[in-house]
């Protein structure tokens, strides 16, 4: 008589593992449907997110062409009245006048430099093999030309390959030597120099210069837009340049940092 | 080829880049002859002698154009596009202007055929300068 009740026992177990199985089943299906669901609102959040942000960058980017307009208005009517009502101001009107042509080419400036900005963060990387070595060479060649008088060492290893977009890593080229240049304007015995070295099978590449570096307490300044180290009066400039220069690093995957002593120089590293 | 009997066009819909341009013109030394147009069809028409230009006679056949890239309604480079496609207007000297300093504009304009490119966005010493170097490469030096 034993077996019918270890029997009926036993299908009460089996329906009871069945019920479970089917809860966990429908718990199951429901954990799959809310994942589903989960990721099709990431998927539509971050769609949603990336066209905002591309509205934000074309909208940053219209702005700043269309304040290039009446900027331009301005700033050749300025110089106009400078140049042909000249005599009929006395000295004061004149250094006002002086100040507004300075101030709108300055705006100028800004424009155009955040334009740039813009323009790299929209436009798409086409990376293919570059010699950096050569880039480097016909930036310091027309940094050369646009100032004859400078002298000063510059070292450019041959043949620094990198695998980079050639017309975005110019621009960086650009910004980084046009720094260096800038800030060893002091230095009777300025030197420029790029390198690479090896770190953990990346290569790191770096430009060093002996100028007036700065203050590595304020390194965490160095890459965001309109941030200056130095006085105007100085070493001009818009503060726009290094943050160009790290959208252009992030943007090929890479990074950008640097190293300085005020008064001695700086280094800047960066990897693609 | 002298600047006496030239007739420089200019396409431009804004007043005050129309006054900067006269003032280019005039430190270039061009006194008489310049045409502005405000529309964009309009110079189309008019380079052509058809529509409302029709009439036009022969001695008023631009010898250059400043033509501005952003126009209302036909722009710049559709302009462009028309008097290159015209026999009698295929090699006249068009420059195109703009404000921006986007690469792209002067690459498209090059290759629809524009004879020149000027920036309008540079200073003004400099603005002056580049209309003055397209009057020497398109009508001659100043007389």
């Amino acid at each position: 008589m034993r077996r019918p009740r270890i029997s009926s026992k036993l299908s009460r177990s089996v329906k009871y593992i069945e019920e479970l199985h089917s809860e966990l089943n429908k718990a199951n299906n429901g954990l799959l449907a809310l994942t589903a669901e989960m990721e099709q609102r990431v998927t539509r959040r971050t769609e949603q997110l990336e066209a905002v942000n591309a509205e934000l960058e074309s909208f940053g980017y219209s702005v700043s062409h269309d304040l290039r307009q009446p900027l331009r208005v301005i700033e050749g009517f300025s110089q106009a009245l400078l140049e042909e009502c000249q005599d009929k101001l006395d000295d004061v009107g004149v250094d006002y006048l002086v100040r507004i042509c300075r101030g709108t080419r300055r705006m100028a400036d800004l424009i155009d430099d955040l334009l740039n900005l813009s323009r790299i963060t929209i436009s798409a990387i086409q990376k293919t093999d570059i010699d950096l070595s050569e880039i480097a060479r016909t930036v310091i060649k027309q940094l050369q030309e646009s100032d004859t008088k400078r002298k000063l060492k510059v070292e450019i290893p041959d043949g620094l390959d990198a695998h980079g977009d050639p017309r975005l890593m110019h621009a960086a080229m650009e910004n980084l030597l046009g720094n260096a240049w800038k800030f060893t304007a002091n230095n009777p015995n300025a030197e420029i120099e790029l390198g690479s070295l090896d770190k953990k099978r990346e290569k790191i590449y770096f430009v060093r210069d002996n100028g007036a570096g700065f203050n590595m307490e304020y390194a965490d300044k160095l890459f965001g837009a309109f941030q200056r180290l130095h006085q105007e009066s100085e070493f001009p400039g818009t503060g726009i340049g290094l943050a160009t220069v790290q959208r252009i690093m992030r943007k090929h995957g890479g990074d950008i940092w640097a190293e300085s002593e005020e008064g001695k120089g700086a280094t800047f590293y960066f990897s693609l | 080829m002298t600047r006496n009997n030239q007739n420089i066009l200019i396409v431009e819909d804004s007043a005050d880049d129309e006054e900067l341009m006269l003032f280019a013109l005039e430190k270039s030394g061009v006194k008489k002859g310049i045409i502005i147009l405000r529309d964009g069809a309009d110079a189309a028409d008019f380079t052509a002698a058809v529509g409302m230009f029709s009439d036009r006679g022969a001695d008023d056949m631009p010898q250059i154009v400043f033509l501005d890239y952003k126009l209302p309604g036909m722009t710049g480079l559709e302009v462009l596009k028309r008097i290159r496609s015209n026999d009698s207007t295929v090699t006249m000297a068009v420059i195109i202007m703009t404000t921006s300093t986007e690469q792209t504009i002067e690459e498209e304009s090059i290759r629809l055929g524009a004879s020149g490119f000027v920036h309008k966005s540079q200073g003004l010493d400099e603005f002056v300068d580049a209309v003055k170097r397209q009057l020497i490469d398109y009508c001659g030096p100043t007389p």
